[in-house]
């Protein structure tokens, strides 16, 4: 027999993998962002009579393009990670470990952009402030919401994938309301106008809105888990 | 290190009403090379897979090394299942799947690979879902071979390959088996290739086990008679024939069932020779509808 050779814990080689994955599209999505951003501004610099800060729409982009990554490689990599010898155990932690450095990054990424932006134009407004993620707190809260935004989407496309591959599709897609609501409940905790600190009558400041959220991050992490850690993996088709 | 045990004790493994694993008790030796048979359906897969931690078994006991399997960090690290079409990193190339199992295979042997690579014409600069799919089963070998786990299952890899590349992947197999003893198992519904690498052997029908034997002993529950057509039937009036084979006058009749010492004579007598019987015959008796 080969003498084995020393191995890191499987779920850190796993994370290296994923994260690879990850990064490998995340660079092409910032670059299309980062020519979006250059396009309209030059629109706005002829065509278009006005000028304003627009890098913080990113954030809708910077949600839901991990968020179906993270759909993707649930789907492809969970039959591949298990039936490589590595348990489920190091699937759901690398997977988890992966959306809390990837969503970071995200935040990072769209923080960088606005940033830029706001050197080039500092004098361009932003418009419709309310829709702005941690819109008061300037561009740190833009960071940090974003990186709550996309660590959400990314836990929830795992919830998502994980269901489609245990569940039945039809099921799977009417338990789209529970599995996607993480991403609506955090949207809405690190919207502007807190709207639903206000409903509940809870506070709105923005470390209420990141320990909230933080909450949720947690629960569907906690699903996660407790639908992968004894999942059946499927024969091949 | 010559391989790992693998004992399973009523194992049951049902799917809604579907008993696709019913009270399944074999035991395979560590280090040996076991054949696991069966019709379509029969349960190979799901034993398979259920050894290899990939489902849980609904009752029963199973142990690798005496540990359940199921989430064990240490066993599921030491079995390496190939399932047909493979589970592989589809959208890569073949040099970067064979850099990721080198990565997560505690045994895998990276030159040995390169060589497979090689014997069997795959380019490493190919994505699997770009190849044939003997091809793509030329690569589950590839993985399997390289891996070097101490528990090793082909479950029908080999199928999908055409005839050069299947005896060429017997050959590798046993050539690295010898050179790195580990336990290997085998499943296929195709016997006739493959039965000479086998030390063990497991029958499953609709779930069960229906032979769980020694290769030889399995052999010997039955005879091939060869001779003068005349002769022959002569001597099996009154046997079970699995099968017969007409060469001119000359005729080859397999039946099931040992051979008495005075029918053995009369065969000598009669310039009657009698053979082993192929397993594949007595798996085609063993698991067809009138047996049943």
């Amino acid at each position: 027999m080969t003498t084995p050779t020393t191995h890191r814990p499987t779920w850190l080689t796993a994370t290296k993998t994923l994260i690879q994955a990850h990064l490998r599209l995340a660079v092409w999505f910032w670059a299309v962002l980062a020519l979006i951003l250059v396009g309209a501004h030059v629109l706005m610099s002829g065509v278009i009579p006005t000028r304003v800060l627009i890098a913080q729409y990113g954030t809708h982009g910077s949600t839901w393009f991990p968020f179906t990554l993270a759909i993707i490689f649930v789907l492809a990599y969970l039959p591949v990670h298990v039936t490589s010898g590595m348990t489920r155990r190091s699937f759901i932690r690398a997977n988890l470990a992966t959306a809390l450095l990837m969503g970071p990054a995200y935040g990072a990424g769209l923080f960088l952009l606005a940033a830029v932006e706001r050197t080039v134009f500092p004098e361009a407004p932003v418009p419709f402030d309310q829709q702005q993620v941690f819109g008061s707190s300037g561009l740190w809260g833009l960071l940090v919401g974003q990186a709550l935004l996309s660590t959400t989407g990314i836990v929830c496309g795992l919830l998502v994938g994980i269901a489609y591959y245990r569940l039945h599709a039809l099921l799977a897609t009417l338990l789209l309301i529970p599995t996607v609501g993480p991403v609506l409940v955090v949207v809405a905790l690190t919207a502007s106008d807190a709207p639903i600190q206000q409903w509940l009558g809870l506070p709105t400041g923005t470390g209420w809105a990141v320990g909230a959220a933080a909450v949720v991050i947690a629960l569907a992490a906690l699903a996660f888990h407790l639908i992968t850690r004894t999942i059946p993996i499927k024969a091949v088709e | 290190m010559t391989g790992l045990g693998i004992t399973a004790h009523h194992l049951a493994v049902h799917f809604k009403d579907t008993r696709a694993l019913d009270e399944v008790s074999i035991q395979i030796e560590p280090g040996s090379i076991h054949g696991l048979l069966g019709r379509n359906g029969s349960g190979k897969t799901t034993l398979l897979s259920t050894i290899a931690g990939l489902r849980r078994p609904t009752s029963g006991s199973l142990l690798v090394d005496g540990e359940d399997p199921f989430e064990s960090e240490r066993i599921m690290g030491e079995i390496c299942l190939i399932r047909e079409g493979g589970d592989v990193l589809t959208d890569e190339q073949i040099r970067i799947n064979l850099k990721y199992f080198a990565n997560v295979r505690r045994y895998w042997d990276a030159d040995y690979a390169e060589e497979l690579l090689e014997a069997f014409e795959l380019s490493p600069r190919k994505r699997p879902d770009k190849l044939s799919r003997g091809q793509r089963s030329a690569l589950g070998v590839v993985i399997g071979l390289a891996s070097r786990a101490p528990v090793t299952f082909f479950d029908e890899v080999h199928l999908g390959m055409d005839a050069p590349s299947r005896y060429r992947f017997y050959d590798l197999l046993l050539a690295d088996y010898v050179e790195h003893p580990r336990t290997i198992v085998l499943s296929s519904h195709l016997i006739s290739e493959i039965e000479q690498l086998f030390a063990t052997v497991t029958i499953l029908d609709r779930g069960r086990v229906l032979i769980h034997d020694d290769a030889e002993e399995l052999r010997s529950r039955g005879a091939a008679l060869i001779g003068p057509a005349s002769a022959v039937r002569d001597l099996v009036s009154g046997l079970h024939v699995l099968s017969t084979q007409s060469l001119g006058p000359t005729e080859k009749v397999t039946v099931f069932g040992g051979l008495d010492a005075d029918l053995r004579h009369r065969a000598r007598t009669a310039d009657v020779e009698i053979g082993p019987v192929s397993m594949q015959d007595l798996f085609v008796h063993l698991t067809s509808g009138e047996e049943r």
